[in-house]
C-alpha cells in the first residue's frame, strides 16, 4: 500500500481547511540552507519543485488570496503517526509492517490466509480502500504474491490491482523505476534504452548481474519471490522499557546476572515514578549472531520492587541457554496496572502473611510452569462437558472482577466424575436397543456392565459449528468401579469420556 | 481428639485388628496405666513430628464410621496421606476429597496438581469445594510435577494439596514429607494400585477398593499404614446415590451382598483380574 506524498497528506488530514492548496515542505540542509522538501499537487502547479530554496518557492506565491502554506518538515512525525495507522490496520491482517523504503512512505499488509474472513481478496481490498478514505487519505493498494511486487504494483500500475500468484506478465509491463534502484544503474539502464522490467527478465542473469551488480538481481528476486522478504511487523512499543547494549559480547552468566539485577532497578524507578506495578514483563538478549532467547515473567499482583523482579528473572535466566555472548539486553513492562490496584477476593479472608506467601507460590509455578499451565476455574453455562469451564491463568493480567465465591455445583456428586478425558472410543457387548451396554472393552480388558445411570441426553447448539449429540450413561462394572461413557447419536458409536475415581 | 479402644474395634473387622490387644477391654485400675501410654504415644509423635496434636490439627472426613478408622480421629495436619486406589474408577479420588474439602472450609486454598489435565472442575464444585479457592497446577514433567508438590506442600497459605501421583522415589517422596511437616498442610496423594508394594514415606496409607452393590456406591477403605501408631482397619463405606452423602455400609439384605460377591468373583475370574 503506498500513500503518495505522505508528509503532505498527513498535514492535509490534520487539517483539512488545507485540501487543494498549496502547501510545502521545508528543511534545513547543512551549507545550503532551508530547501523544499515536498510540496502539494497545487505548489506543483505553480512550479515549486522538491530541492529549490524556501525563498525562491516564496516568490512563485503571487496573490495573498492564493498564500502557499509554508511548514517544517518533521520526518519523525511522518513515521510515528504511520506507526499509529500501521497499528490501525491491526484489524486486517496480524502482521502489519511499513514500506522498507527510507523514509517509509506506505504499509505492509501480510494477508496470506487471512482474506478469506473478509469474503476474498476483491472485498478485502475494498475495505482497507473504504478504511483509508473515511479517514481522508489517498491510498493506493494492490495485492501481489510478494511484498516487493506488491510495492511496485501499487505505485506504478494500475489502482488496486490483484496479481495472481505464479503470474508475472502484469510486472512485466512496469516501468524499471518500480525495482526502486540506484541513481547510476537507472541511467545505465535508460542509455541502454531498457524501459520495463519484462525487458530486463529477458536477459541473462550472468549479464546482468556483471553490468549492473547484484543488487538489480537481488530487486527481481524479490519480486518474482525467488528470494524471500520479510514484513518487519510494527508494533506499539512498551512505554516501559530498559536496555543496555554492550560493546563486546558477554557470556559471563555472573555478570550477566548483576546487568539483570540492574536493569531491574531502572525499569523499577521507571515505574515507581508512574505509579504502575508490572503484570508481565519480557526480557530479551540478544546473542551475537542475531539470536534471540526472550523471557516472559509473569506476576499475581502488580510488582514494583526490584528484588522480586530481579529474582523471577532469575529463575527463568537459569534454565537459559544461549549459543554465543550477549550483545545487548532489554526489559520491558509488556502489562502494567496501576499499583493500588490488588487482585481481590482470593485473599480476602486470608491473613496478610498468608496472602504474600501465596502470591509468592502462584509466581514460582507460574514462572517456572508458564501461566497457562496455574490457573482457577469458573464454571461456564454450557451443555457440552468438556466445555463447562474455563481455566482463567491467575498471573499475567490485572484480573477484572474477582472470582464469583463459591459457584455451586450444578450437579449431584456422583453425577460427574472427577477425571474427564478427551473422548476415546470403546468398543461394547450386547447393546439392547436405545440402551447402554452389557460390557465394554478397555485397554484390552473387558468391564462387565453391573449397573448403569442414564442416559443423560446432551445435545448442542447448532451455531457453534458441528453439534454434538450425546446420550451419557454412569456405568458400574461389577466390580464396582465407575466410569462415564456416551453414545454418540449420530452415528451409534461408543466412547469413554470419565472415570469417576 | 482420642478415640476409646472399645469405639475402634466397633469399626476394625477382625483382619486388620491386632490380635488380643488393645481390643480387649481394660479394668478401670488400669485407667492410669492407660492415660500414661497414651501420654507417651502422645509424646512420641510429637517427637517425631515436631508439630505438637492440638484439636485443630485432625481433619475428619465429615463422616464418623470413616473417621474412627484413624487413632487420631482424622488426618492431621502436616502429614502426608496415600490413597491407594486398587482399580481405575474406584473412588479413592472421591474421598480424599472429603478430607481436602474439610481442610480448607474455613482458611487456606486447595492446590490440585493435574498433571494430565484430567481434573473435571464442574466434579469438583460438585463435591462442595468453592473453585474460587482451588489452584490447578499442570506441571509438564515428573521433574516439574514433584518440584510443584514441594512448592506447595511448604506453602502455609495451602491447606491442602490433591492430586494423582503416579511416580515418586523414596527421595522425592521424603523431601515431601519434611515439607508438609514443616508447614502443617494436607498432602493428599492419589496413588495407583501398584504403589502398595513400593517404600512410602506417607504417614497414612489408606486402600480403596470398589465392591459390588445393589444400591448406592459402595467401597472398601483399609488403614494399612498409620505413623507412630500399630491400628490398622478396614470398614466398609458407601455413598448415597442421590446426593453423595458418605456413610457406613448397613448390608440391608445379607442374601443380596453374598450373591453381589459372588458375581464378583465369578466376574474377575472371566475377565482375568
Amino acid at each position: 500500500m503506498w500513500l503518495p506524498d505522505w508528509p503532505i497528506q498527513r498535514r492535509i488530514v490534520a487539517r483539512p481547511e488545507l485540501d487543494g492548496q498549496a502547501v510545502v515542505l521545508y528543511g534545513r540542509e547543512a551549507r545550503r540552507g532551508e530547501r523544499v522538501r515536498a510540496c502539494s499537487p497545487a505548489a506543483w502547479q505553480r512550479g515549486i519543485r522538491p530541492g529549490m530554496p524556501r525563498a525562491d518557492a516564496a516568490v512563485l506565491a503571487p496573490a495573498a488570496s492564493a498564500a502557499i502554506h509554508f511548514m517544517a518538515h518533521d520526518p519523525h512525525q511522518d513515521r510515528l503517526a504511520l506507526q499509529e495507522l500501521a497499528l490501525a490496520c491491526g484489524r486486517f491482517s496480524p502482521l502489519v509492517g511499513l514500506n522498507p523504503t527510507d523514509p517509509p512512505d506506505g504499509l505492509q499488509l501480510d494477508i496470506t490466509g487471512v482474506a478469506t474472513l473478509f469474503g476474498g481478496e476483491a472485498a478485502l481490498l475494498e475495505q482497507v480502500a473504504i478504511f483509508f478514505r473515511q479517514r481522508g487519505y489517498r491510498a493506493r493498494l494492490a495485492i501481489a504474491p510478494t511484498c516487493a511486487a506488491a510495492s511496485a504494483v501499487a505505485r506504478w500500475g494500475s489502482a488496486s490491482t490483484i496479481v495472481p500468484p505464479g503470474d508475472l506478465s502484469q510486472l512485466a509491463a512496469l516501468p524499471v523505476a518500480a525495482l526502486e534502484l540506484e541513481e547510476g544503474v537507472r541511467q545505465q539502464l535508460r542509455h541502454l534504452g531498457i524501459g520495463r522490467i519484462g525487458q530486463l527478465q529477458g536477459l541473462s542473469r550472468g549479464s546482468l548481474g556483471a553490468r549492473f551488480g547484484r543488487s538489480l538481481l537481488v530487486r527481481l528476486d524479490r519480486l518474482s519471490g525467488a528470494m524471500g522478504q520479510t514484513v518487519v511487523a510494527c508494533r506499539p512499543r512498551p512505554s516501559w522499557q530498559v536496555e543496555r547494549v554492550f560493546e563486546h559480547a558477554l557470556a559471563d552468566r555472573g555478570v550477566l546476572e548483576a546487568v539483570l539485577r540492574e536493569l531491574s532497578v531502572r525499569l523499577s524507578q521507571q515505574l515507581q515514578a508512574g505509579g504502575r506495578g508490572i503484570f508481565q514483563l519480557e526480557g530479551r538478549l540478544v546473542c551475537q549472531g542475531g539470536q534471540v532467547r526472550t523471557m516472559q515473567v509473569v506476576f499475581f499482583q502488580p510488582a514494583v520492587e526490584p528484588s522480586h523482579l530481579a529474582a523471577l528473572l532469575q529463575m527463568h535466566f537459569e534454565r537459559l541457554d544461549f549459543p554465543e555472548g550477549v550483545q545487548r539486553i532489554e526489559l520491558a513492562a509488556v502489562v502494567t496496572a496501576a499499583r493500588d490496584r490488588r487482585q481481590g477476593r482470593l485473599f480476602a479472608d486470608s491473613s496478610p502473611g498468608d496472602a504474600a506467601e501465596l502470591a509468592q507460590l502462584i509466581e514460582r509455578l507460574s514462572n517456572r510452569l508458564g501461566r497457562e499451565r496455574v490457573v482457577r476455574a469458573e464454571l461456564a453455562a454450557d451443555a457440552q462437558p468438556e466445555r463447562a469451564y474455563r481455566c482463567l491463568p491467575l498471573t499475567g493480567v490485572p484480573s477484572g472482577e474477582s472470582p464469583a465465591a463459591g459457584q455451586p455445583g450444578r450437579w449431584g456428586s456422583l453425577y460427574r466424575p472427577l477425571k474427564l478425558d478427551s473422548p476415546q472410543g470403546i468398543g461394547v457387548l450386547g447393546v439392547a436397543g436405545e440402551g447402554p451396554p452389557a460390557a465394554f472393552f478397555l485397554a484390552g480388558r473387558r468391564h462387565r456392565i453391573a449397573r448403569s445411570f442414564g442416559p443423560e441426553r446432551i445435545e448442542t447448539g447448532w451455531w457453534r459449528g458441528p453439534s454434538c449429540r450425546r446420550d451419557y450413561y454412569r456405568v458400574e462394572t461389577v466390580l464396582g468401579q465407575r466410569f462415564w461413557l456416551f453414545r454418540r447419536l449420530p452415528d451409534q458409536r461408543w466412547f469413554l469420556q470419565g472415570e469417576f475415581t | 481428639m482420642a478415640v476409646s479402644p472399645e469405639q475402634h474395634q466397633s469399626d476394625s473387622s477382625g483382619r486388620g485388628a491386632r490380635p488380643g490387644g488393645r481390643s480387649s477391654a481394660l479394668p478401670v485400675e488400669d485407667e492410669a496405666r492407660q492415660a500414661l501410654l497414651t501420654r507417651l504415644q502422645g509424646r512420641i509423635r510429637q517427637l517425631e513430628t515436631r508439630a505438637p496434636l492440638t484439636g485443630s490439627s485432625v481433619i475428619g472426613s465429615g463422616c464418623a464410621a470413616l473417621d474412627r478408622l484413624f487413632p487420631d480421629g482424622g488426618v492431621r495436619r502436616g502429614s502426608l496421606v496415600e490413597w491407594i486406589e486398587s482399580r481405575p474408577g474406584g473412588g479413592a479420588g472421591s474421598l480424599a476429597l472429603q478430607f481436602a474439602r474439610q481442610a480448607c472450609r474455613h482458611d487456606g486454598m486447595l492446590v490440585v496438581m493435574d498433571r494430565w489435565a484430567q481434573v473435571y472442575p464442574p466434579a469438583l464444585a460438585a463435591w462442595g469445594i468453592d473453585l474460587a479457592r482451588v489452584i490447578l497446577v499442570r506441571p509438564n514433567d515428573l521433574q516439574e510435577e514433584l518440584w510443584c508438590w514441594d512448592q506447595a506442600l511448604r506453602c502455609t497459605a495451602v491447606a491442602a494439596v490433591w492430586g494423582e501421583l503416579r511416580q515418586i522415589d523414596s527421595r522425592a517422596f521424603r523431601r515431601l514429607q519434611l515439607a508438609v511437616e514443616g508447614q502443617g498442610g494436607l498432602g493428599l496423594l492419589l496413588r495407583p494400585a501398584a504403589a502398595r508394594a513400593e517404600p512410602s514415606w506417607a504417614d497414612v496409607r489408606v486402600g480403596v477398593e470398589p465392591c459390588a452393590a445393589l444400591q448406592n456406591r459402595r467401597i472398601r477403605v483399609r488403614l494399612l499404614y498409620c505413623r507412630s501408631s500399630a491400628a490398622r482397619g478396614q470398614v466398609d463405606l458407601e455413598w448415597e446415590e442421590w446426593n453423595g452423602q458418605l456413610r457406613k455400609s448397613v448390608p440391608a439384605h445379607p442374601g443380596g451382598v453374598v450373591a453381589g460377591l459372588a458375581h464378583s468373583a465369578a466376574d474377575r475370574r472371566s475377565t482375568g483380574a
